[in-house]
């Protein structure tokens, strides 16, 4: 839902890291998205093609990398991927926990020309 | 030509809510951040708890809404300032709102800020504001459910009041049920089923907010 938003960011940190490449024209965006982040990444695909078009942005590929939800007990320190948002430690049933992954949402580069 | 960009999506909004943050921790201030669905009950609370509350500390409101004063002026019937915030469709409270709107608040005079945020599960977890705790409402009639449809907003609380606690036996709710969904979700997360309607089961959330502003102002 707040995807626009989201969007309208990310265009603002795509021409701030232009103005020090400028001539330079922008053909992909690579995004991480973790699976714990609130945001739909074919609404955050819609949003950017609309935000875009007419802009120097237009046409440039947004490219998402999903990353996985890990988190790591805090009694045996067994790492593991927590599925349908269940925190128990799969081997000691330990509900302590350090969040490793998944609530990214960053810009990680974008290719230019 | 590959460029690193590694840039947060949300460091602006996040900047401006450790301003907020720092703006908040100068003055003493105690600042929850108040989440829930509409019609949840969020605005009842705040009048209860502005009832409970306002002859032991100073309390201040920052209203969410998307359009209307509605809210706004059911709370400042209870004497207390409160600041009107209107999105214009946004589904959420962002950081720079709120340091839009406390310029109207002397934060001075205040040991409780409470921020009602937009009626929306999903949105307003993701945001920061400079807010102390998270706190979560949910109620009854929602269905019990909601911790594995909205697992963000249950993880990202430190409170949870289920509210409507009256309604029990009315409506298909099964609480225990809802509890393993919140505990396998958020284990640490401190849960209060309350009845705004009835004023029943508030104390502890009284407790709790009395501990934390009397922390608040012993640092």
């Amino acid at each position: 839902m707040h995807e626009l938003g989201i969007t309208q960011e990310i265009i603002k940190v795509i021409d701030r890291e232009m103005l020090k490449h400028q001539g330079c024209k922008v053909l992909g965006i690579t995004l991480k998205i973790g699976e714990m982040s609130a945001v739909v990444p074919d609404s955050l695909r819609f949003c950017f093609k609309i935000l875009s078009s007419g802009t120097p942005l237009e046409g440039a590929e947004l490219r998402i990398i999903s990353v996985l939800l890990i988190a790591r007990c805090e009694d045996c320190h067994h790492k593991f991927h927590v599925k349908e948002f269940q925190f128990l430690c799969p081997l000691c049933g330990s509900v302590n926990h350090t969040i490793l992954s998944g609530r990214e949402l960053l810009i990680e580069q974008m290719e230019v020309e | 030509m590959e460029i690193k960009v590694l840039t947060a999506v949300l460091e602006a909004n996040d900047t401006i809510a450790e301003q907020n943050r720092e703006l908040f921790r100068q003055h003493g201030n105690f600042v929850i951040n108040l989440m829930g669905a509409p019609g949840a009950g969020k605005t009842s609370l705040l009048e209860r708890t502005i009832q409970a509350l306002s002859g032991e500390l100073s309390i201040g409101v920052i209203e969410g809404d998307i359009s209307t004063s509605l809210d706004a002026e059911r709370i400042s019937k209870k004497n207390v300032p409160v600041v009107q915030l209107n999105t214009h469709g946004a589904c959420h409270l962002d950081a720079n709102m709120i340091h839009n709107a406390i310029v109207h608040m002397d934060l001075k005079v205040l040991d409780l800020l409470i921020i009602e945020n937009i009626g929306n599960l999903v949105c307003p977890a993701e945001f920061k504001v400079g807010e102390d705790h998270k706190v979560m409402l949910s109620s009854v009639p929602e269905g019990d459910d909601k911790p594995k449809k909205y697992p963000l907003m249950f993880k990202e609380s430190k409170v949870l009041l289920l509210n409507k606690m009256d309604l029990m036996g009315h409506v298909d709710f099964n609480l225990e049920r809802f509890k393993k969904g919140v505990y396998e979700v958020n284990p640490h997360i401190e849960l209060f089923p309350i009845s705004c309607r009835e004023g029943a089961g508030l104390e502890p959330w009284m407790d709790w907010i009395r501990r934390r502003v009397r922390k608040k102002d012993a640092k």
